[in-house]
């Protein structure tokens, strides 16, 4: 019985699997993607992250060869493959709507890319077979998709995906028709299974926390363009631009002016200093800055010290369990603050006056003017 | 309990009683317009043809079905008849699936051609058509000349009277219907699917095999089903193309009817007809069906 595995060799040196380069793309005249730069290595798995309607779908449809760029290259495995039609790109792909075939058995489903590339139909079904356990859906081969739950008809499109074993798997928000308690399952499972099979994998979805659990690298996006990339720790920690910040995770931004202080340079927000670290711009002018709710401490009245400590007053509170998100005013702004419940202590309640305080670590510097 | 099963009765009795007001309407145009005709028209076919006014009384027999299933004429017309059709939803489907999916992908102007093209002769009338075919397939006619003028032919061609221009036209006349239902449903299929099986490594034929024609099947058979219909109980089309002696069933139904004044012959004829394109109709369903697998998958 052969196993699935993908002959993503070891002794190769490490060249992408799939380059995009300077890839544009119009639809009657509207820019959709806007000069491109992508790569994938082998066995990576990479996110592409953003909003409803950024390109992501396009984007991957051009790798799939579905549609033509207009402009730029597109690399397969170290070959220009702008060209090639996608019968011959040798890739997996599973798509939102999961497109099984409604009128073939799971087996059928399966067994249809193997019958296309010509595999001996002894091998077939030993394949098929091996594919289906390890999606565990060995029971369901003889059922039609319809008969099938969402969960299940999306793993029998993994498997009729992985089985031809490809060395690039796309998956276009193949987790979004799901319920959220499946979803977490399925993310933990699909990790799983591309881990063991070593298959580069490309996603697009519009979860930031699909492609935080799931991505080695991930892209965001933001109306065609690639705006941050990076291992998922990165790309949270230093989000570089006010769009990706708050598109991964919650954060207060606020704009502050970098004004000269007994010979160095200061941020202030209002009439408030606040210290940070890293390299202020030398020259006066505006900057973002980001706070995350979750680098920021709540006390009563004048218990909370740090670098930066303001006093307000509770303005709303979200209990939601494990943790709590206070909106606390200070001054005439709204900052959320994600605090923690004590054992034995009741939450803040509102109008109750707090003080918080943050790191000037937690300060996160902007390109650009804050607020978007 | 007693009372929720007694309360439960009495409003199913009374939805029932609005189930009933709500399709009493069809219900008596189908009994008025076809069950009655249909009734009379077996009861007709079973007596004896007399000269002179129906006889209500007279007695029931077998007498015209046995003279026609017993004459080889007749079954050769009737086979003449169920040939036309089958080769009238062969060109049709032929023609207008690639049309219908053509249709599907283009845009702009292409589009609207294509649908104009396809509702225009629904829109034209009958005669006015067939005359249009019949000057072009004339000896001397539109096709003849050109063919002459390109070389290809000497002398007159028998166009007029042959069962290929009789195919030709009722194919001409029925495809926009084909092509219409036949659009419909392959609009139906998710490109998604294609593009799965593309990715997959099918070829374009292949996936017309494997997948196009299993999920428009329902399309398929129900414009083979229109066609077939409307061909073999064409009447204007044999009799103005091929000619009153053209062999096939309602030529032959109008001429008792109307000619020989048998109304008994008529009757039997047009049931047998009736017959055929039912059983035909039917197990059309019964094997693309089983083609197919359907009834045991759904779309999803
Ligand atoms: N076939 C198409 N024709 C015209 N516009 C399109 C087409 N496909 C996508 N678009 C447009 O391109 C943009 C990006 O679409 P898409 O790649 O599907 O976004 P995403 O998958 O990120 O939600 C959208 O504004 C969409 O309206
Ligand atoms: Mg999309």
């Amino acid at each position: 019985m052969s196993s699935p595995t993908v002959n993503a060799s070891e002794l190769d040196p490490p060249r992408p699997i799939l380059k995009l380069q300077r890839v544009r793309k119009t639809f009657q005249g509207q820019v959709v993607l806007d000069d491109l730069d992508l790569e994938i290595g082998a066995g990576e798995f990479l996110s592409l992250l953003g909003p409803s309607g950024c390109g992501k779908t396009t984007t991957l449809n051009l790798v799939a060869g579905f549609l033509k760029a207009d402009a730029g290259y597109i690399s397969l495995r170290g070959a220009l493959s702008n060209e090639l039609p996608p019968q011959k790109r040798k890739l997996g792909m599973v798509f939102q709507s999961y497109a099984l075939f409604p009128h073939m058995t799971v087996f059928d489903n399966v067994a249809y890319g193997l019958h296309r590339r010509g595999v001996p139909s002894g091998q077939v079904s030993d394949r098929v077979a091996a594919m289906l356990d390890l999606v565990r859906l060995g029971q369901a081969q003889g059922k039609y998709p319809s008969q099938l739950s969402g969960g299940m008809q999306q793993r029998v499109a993994l498997a009729r995906a992985l089985v031809t074993e490809p060395d690039l798997l796309l998956l276009d928000e193949p987790l979004s028709n799901l319920d959220a308690a499946l979803r977490k399952d399925m993310q933990v499972e699909i990790k799983h299974i591309q881990e063991r099979l070593k298959v580069a994998t490309l996603l697009v979805t519009h979860s930031q926390e699909e492609a935080l659990v799931m991505s080695d690298r991930m892209a965001v996006m933001r109306g065609g363009r690639i705006e941050r990339i990076g291992p998922p720790h990165t790309v949270y920690s230093d989000p570089r631009t006010a769009f990706v910040c708050t598109f991964v995770g919650d954060a207060n931004l606020f704009e502050a002016r970098v004004a000269a202080h007994e010979g160095t340079p200061r941020l202030m927000v209002g009439d408030w200093a606040v210290l940070a670290d890293g390299p202020l711009p030398e020259q006066a002018g505006t900057l973002g800055i980001a706070v995350r709710p979750e680098h920021i401490a709540i006390a009563p009245a004048g218990m909370a010290s740090g670098d930066n400590v303001l006093s307000g007053s509770v303005s709303d509170t979200i209990f939601k369990g494990s943790n709590i998100l206070y909106e606390v005013r200070v001054g005439d702004r709204d900052i959320l603050v994600l605090g923690l419940p004590k054992i034995g202590e009741a939450p803040f309640a509102r109008g109750d006056a707090v003080s918080i305080a943050f790191s000037r670590k937690a300060v996160i510097l902007l390109a650009g003017a804050g607020h978007g | 309990m007693a009372e929720g099963t007694a309360t439960r009765v009495t409003r199913a009795g009374e939805s029932m009683r609005g189930w009933v007001l709500f399709i009493a309407p069809i219900v008596l145009l189908l009994i008025v317009f076809f069950v009655v005709p249909l009734v009379d028209l077996l009861s007709l076919s079973l007596t004896e043809h007399k000269p002179g006014p129906r006889d209500p009384n007279a007695a029931l027999t077998l007498v015209n079905f046995v003279k026609i299933l017993g004459d080889p004429f007749y079954l050769a017309m009737a086979g003449n008849s169920l040939l036309l059709g089958l080769l009238t939803v062969i060109a049709t489907l032929l023609i207008g699936y690639p049309v219908a999916f053509y249709l599907t992908r283009s845009s702009g102007w292409e589009r609207t051609l294509i649908s104009v093209a396809c509702l225009l002769p629904i829109f034209t009338n009958l005669i006015v058509g067939i005359l249009g075919w019949y000057i072009l397939l004339l000896p001397f006619g539109v096709f003849q000349q050109l063919l002459s003028a390109l070389g290809l032919v000497d002398g007159p061609i028998q166009w007029i009277r042959s069962s290929s221009a009789l195919v030709a036209v009722l194919t001409y006349e029925h495809l926009p219907f084909a092509i219409l239902i036949l659009a419909s449903t392959i609009q139906n299929v998710p490109q998604d699917k294609i593009n799965a099986a593309r990715i997959l490594g099918a070829s374009m034929p292949r996936i017309v095999w494997s997948l196009m024609l299993p999920l428009t099947a329902p399309g398929l058979i129900a414009s083979a089903i229109l066609v077939f219909s409307l061909s073999v109980s064409s009447y204007l089309i044999p009799i103005l193309i091929a000619g009153p002696r053209t062999q096939v069933l309602p030529i032959s139904i109008f001429s008792y009817s109307s000619e020989l004044l048998n109304r008994p012959m008529a009757s039997t004829l047009a049931f047998i007809l009736l017959v055929m394109v039912a059983a035909c109709t039917y197990s059309a369903v019964l094997v693309a069906n089983r083609l197919t697998r359907r009834g045991s998958w759904e779309m999803v």
